[in-house]
């Protein structure tokens, strides 16, 4: 049973971008009719001429010409059926007109706050990166720079509680100056030289998805290593979406044992060519991972920067390698679910193509900026408005047909119980007993994916870890983990 | 050549049947237009274009059942216009076989135009080539009260007139209660 859980719905088949599709459908429809009335009409003039009718004239005159003169009032003159398809064209190239100007208008609507986030975030950015120079600060690290050889400027969290208090009271305001990032960083890089050349640098970072990546470059992500660790063994299939939620939530709770984390699950329901699989991803072990401190734990703060920007990761690798190594192929019919950094990484692997993916699921994770999937690919992505992580990535999710956004508000009195799994769990049971047509389409769309019904599953669990490479300061290959 | 009537009721069919499809046609495209997630004052109005266009539509498709009416009507008269030809081919038959008449009409043509047929006739009024003799036994009918002098007559009259083909609109101009 669900508590009454308020929820919104963006995009998805209700959405902007399926609201220029069906204009442009309308369009389709009306050049479709104008063209049979073209055909209606010159049909009525052969048959104007129809060698039978014409015969027939002479034994019958004046009936003959009141057939004559319908048939080519059908085909000719100002009441015929091509005056009435021309109407129709001229209404299609209209509809079309009026797509093609509200979707460059959300577009350039879209393109001017980018730009405006960018040169305020460059502009604050630069004057503190400069101000810092001038306090006397060593500067700021590049991509590259070997951090653990450097003296200690620190990462000090003394301000981050308050950041974070301020942030969850205002969290639109905080993914609006995370939607900066690019321009915030770029800005504190441009400056740390201490020349005052703002717009000078040897850094471009538009948005906060190039500035993670940039961030991310300070990491290593490795190598993955995929452990069998159980299974197969047969259980019961989620029988809606706050069980698959549920279920990702007793795999998240083995990542958090010793010798647990990177732990995912991989349920398959059928045999051969009718087999379909859930993959269930959790999100982060490991979030205060620093430069140089990367260890087997894969699922850390680096492989969340590496994500952000787009970039692929031993978690994701690890995924990949998992799921070939269960049987799934090309072919196979693939849900991934997956929480926070899990979210992003099935983001990842649906976009990689090597899968058939026809269903993604994410809680609480910052997609707004991830690599595109492939058409047939449905994203439904739950975000609790409280929850800071899916602002991370400086934006809302865009209105797509193929991404449905459903968001909520539940317990923002931190960021640790906003973000956890059990907070959109209550989500997805609201979802569950939604009517709103977005949620019926979706709960459709995952039993004809087999992810949900109510027959057996077979499960097996994976752990992922990673290798590294020594570090140029003699750190040894894999660290201790976190 | 008789005319086909039945080709007549077949093109009143169709275009009964047009009536409809367009009908359909019309209400598909404002349903289209209302189902579509469109508001504010320049979808108001797009809509309101819809319906105009598709209520002129609405309008053809009452014009094709008119021309399905007027086509049954034609037939009707086309058929009727027929049974007066044979009618009066079958009585002209009649009274040359009462007198012993040998009748020449001119035979059916392959071409099924109005042209053709009126070439066939000015081709026939010479009587040359592809003429259906027909030759009548005297069979008194009862019908001729003069004595055998006015049958004669008769007969000459008859075997001197050149006749259209079966079912032509020509028979219509032949007198046979005058003859």
């Amino acid at each position: 049973m669900s508590d009454d859980v308020p929820l919104s719905f963006g995009g998805g088949p209700g959405g902007l971008d399926a609201q220029f599709s069906a204009l442009d459908g309308l369009a389709d429809t009306y050049d479709t009719t104008a063209s049979r009335a073209v055909r209606w009409g010159a049909a009525a003039a052969t048959t104007a001429a129809d060698p039978a009718l014409v015969h027939s004239g002479v034994y019958a005159p004046a009936t003959f010409a009141s057939v004559e003169a319908g048939l080519l009032g059908l085909s000719v003159g100002t009441r015929s059926l091509t005056v009435n398809a021309a109407s129709w064209t001229l209404q299609a190239a209209a509809v079309r007109t009026v797509s093609t100007v509200f979707e460059a208008a959300d577009a350039g609507i879209a393109g001017q706050v980018d730009a405006i986030q960018y040169g305020l975030g460059y502009s604050v950015g630069y004057l503190v990166g400069f101000a810092a120079h001038r306090a006397g600060s060593s500067g700021l690290p590049q991509p590259g720079d070997d951090l653990p050889a450097r003296d200690g400027s620190g990462g000090g969290a003394d301000g981050g509680g308050a950041l974070v208090a301020w942030a969850l009271a205002n969290p639109d305001a905080f993914e609006a100056l995370l939607g900066s990032g690019g321009g915030l960083v770029e800005g504190l890089w441009d400056a740390s030289d201490g020349a005052a050349t703002p717009g000078f640098g040897p850094w471009a970072l538009p948005t906060t998805a190039a500035a993670a990546g940039a961030l991310a470059g300070f990491y290593r992500q490795g190598t993955p290593v995929v452990d069998q660790v159980e299974g197969p063994v047969r259980g019961q299939a989620a029988s809606d979406l706050a069980g698959l939620v549920r279920q990702l939530d007793a795999v998240s709770e083995r990542s958090a044992l010793p010798e647990g984390s990177g732990t995912i699950e991989i349920r398959r329901t059928g045999e051969g060519a009718d087999a379909a699989y859930v993959v269930l991803l959790p999100g982060t072990d490991d979030l205060t991972t620093l430069p140089g401190e990367e260890d087997q734990d894969v699922r850390d703060a680096a492989t969340n920067l590496a994500s952000l920007g787009g970039s692929p990761t031993a978690y994701t690798a690890g995924i990949a390698e998992a799921m070939r190594s269960a049987g799934i192929t090309a072919d196979s019919a693939v849900t991934l679910v997956g929480h926070s950094q899990g979210g992003m990484a099935a983001v990842q692997i649906a976009a990689s193509a090597e899968f058939d993916v026809a269903q993604v699921v994410t809680l609480g994770s910052p997609i707004a900026a991830m690599p595109a999937v492939p058409d047939g690919v449905q994203i439904t992505a739950l975000e609790n408005r409280s929850d800071l992580v899916p602002h991370l990535d400086g934006q809302a999710n865009p209105d797509r047909d193929h991404l449905l956004t459903v968001e909520f508000d539940l317990d923002g009195h931190s960021a640790s119980s906003a973000h956890a799994i059990g907070v959109y769990e209550r989500a997805a049971a609201a979802f569950d007993a939604s009517d709103h047509a977005s949620a019926q389409a979706t709960r459709a769309a995952l039993a004809d994916a087999n992810a949900v019904g109510d027959g057996e599953v077979t499960s097996t669990v994976y752990r992922i870890t990673r290798e590294l490479p020594p570090t140029e300061s003699g750190q040894p290959a894999s660290g201790q983990s976190g | 050549m008789f005319p086909d009537v039945e080709a007549l009721h077949s093109l009143a069919t169709t275009y009964r049947r047009r009536a409809e499809t367009i009908r359909v046609a019309a209400a598909d495209v404002v349903r289209d237009a209302y189902a579509t997630p469109w508001h504010g004052l320049a979808a108001d109005a797009a809509r309101d274009a819809a319906i105009g266009a598709a209520l002129v539509l609405r309008q053809r498709a009452d014009d094709h059942d008119a021309v399905a009416g007027d086509l049954v009507r034609h037939a009707e008269a086309v058929a009727a216009t027929v049974a007066s030809i044979v009618a009066i081919r079958d009585r002209f038959l009649e009274i040359a076989r009462s007198v012993g008449a040998v009748v020449t009409e001119v035979a059916e043509f392959a071409g099924d135009s109005i042209e053709a047929l009126g070439g066939a006739l000015d081709a026939a009024s010479g009587a040359v080539g592809g003429i259906a003799g027909e030759a009548i036994g005297a069979v008194g009918d009862g019908l001729s009260s003069l004595a055998g002098g006015a049958d004669d007559a008769l007969r000459e009259r008859i075997e001197r007139m050149t006749l259209p083909p079966a079912g032509d609109i020509g028979w219509l101009q032949v007198d046979v209660e005058n003859l």
